[in-house]
């Protein structure tokens, strides 16, 4: 789960002003308007769904990228592969905790 | 109408790509490239209010949305330089996120200004030597927020731009009145229909654009986006090509959604 502000015009209070964002995996879980609280999510109906198929093209996309990494920057790639590879449990346990989370 | 010739010439030129770093430049695979270049603004407008990250800067979809605008651009052959203008304060992480996710791209790093002209004209003064010895012909300059111009959008305005001297998406402004002094909307006076919504990439021929800028630099102007410099200070024919409704820029949350979906539905390919 990854955490980012940035600067959006919020739909309540039509201010622009700082966007907290919560991303889970490659998908944006939801937006909060610093200024107001208003809170846009993603459909909590399909967001189990959307998350599983996320979840389903990064795995089968990781290999390719795992090589593209390999190639692009070899000695950053093999430093970092082994924390990499321990931190990939936790990651994917609080992507989950945070999808199953009720509103 | 002017010669439309000398802008085929851009596809038969090829301006091999640079190494940077690892093993990627040895095994990549090299085809030649066109002389046209692909500018990317991310200097932001000088109005941002908090702390919080560039909107180009943002994850989408796995990347960050500046390395999607450069991989839509650099699928067609038409391109072949690559230039991102930020803010000085972005410029490392700019790079590094260039480095990660646009590797096979040799994209150079330009600071601009406070406006969208200053970083336009930082931009085309990064490019002068290439516009000078012919090696760019024409310049495409996006907007960093659209994130999801495809490469045939890039494909069609830099085709126009060297055909005709300027090319902007543009589609249908439906459903637009004009806002009085008082703030309430009036009943149009002429015919609306010809309204249109101007998106980027917006492609210009590389020396006309160029001299149009030194001479806005000279007069003291300032345009709001390139067409409207482009248009003012140099006889360059703009024409409009079919924008795309996806071509969405980033103003409200629900956009941050709407991209991500339509970027999943594509299958993270854009046409």
């Amino acid at each position: 789960m990854v955490s980012s502000t940035t600067d959006l015009t919020c739909v309540a209070c039509g201010q622009e002003c700082e966007h907290e964002l919560v991303i889970v995996g490659r998908l944006l879980h939801s937006t909060r308007c610093t200024a107001c609280g208003h809170v846009v999510r993603h459909e909590q109906r399909d967001l189990m769904s959307a998350y599983l198929r996320d979840l389903e093209h990064r795995l089968l996309t990781k290999p390719q990228r795992l090589v593209r990494r390999a190639v692009s920057e070899p000695l950053t790639f093999l430093l970092g592969l082994p924390a990499a590879v321990l931190r990939q449990p936790g990651k994917i346990v609080e992507e989950l905790k945070t999808v199953l989370r009720p509103r | 109408m002017e010669d439309a010739g000398a802008g085929r010439r851009i596809y038969r030129r090829g301006v091999p790509s640079t190494p940077s770093s690892g093993l990627g430049p040895f095994l990549r695979r090299r085809r030649p490239r066109g002389t046209a270049a692909a500018v990317v603004l991310a200097g932001g407008s000088g109005t941002r209010v908090g702390a919080g990250l560039n909107k180009v800067y943002l994850p989408l979809a796995g990347r960050r949305v500046v390395s999607w605008s450069f991989t839509w651009a650099g699928q067609g052959s038409e391109i072949g330089r690559f230039v991102l203008v930020v803010r000085p304060e972005d410029a490392e992480l700019a790079t590094q996120t260039l480095r990660r996710e646009a590797a096979h791209l040799k994209v150079d790093v330009v600071v601009g200004g406070g406006t969208r002209h200053e970083s336009e004209e930082a931009a085309l003064a990064h490019l002068a030597p290439s516009i000078d010895s012919g090696d760019v012909e024409v310049v495409a300059i996006h907007d960093g927020a659209r994130r999801l111009a495809g490469p045939s959008l890039w494909r069609a305005v830099v085709q126009t731009a060297a055909a005709v001297g300027g090319a902007v998406p543009a589609l249908p402004a439906s459903g637009v009145l004009p806002v009085g002094d008082d703030g309430h909307p009036v009943p149009p006076r002429g015919q609306t229909e010809g309204l249109t919504r101007v998106q980027t990439p917006q492609a210009f021929r590389a020396k006309d654009l160029l001299a149009a800028y030194d001479a806005a630099r000279e007069a003291g102007y300032q345009g709001t986006d390139t067409a409207c410099s482009a248009e003012s200070f140099s006889g360059l024919v703009v024409q409009a090509v079919a924008g795309s409704r996806t071509n969405l820029k980033v103003t409200y949350p629900h956009d941050l959604f709407l991209a991500e979906r339509l970027l999943a539905a594509a299958k993270y390919r854009l046409a």
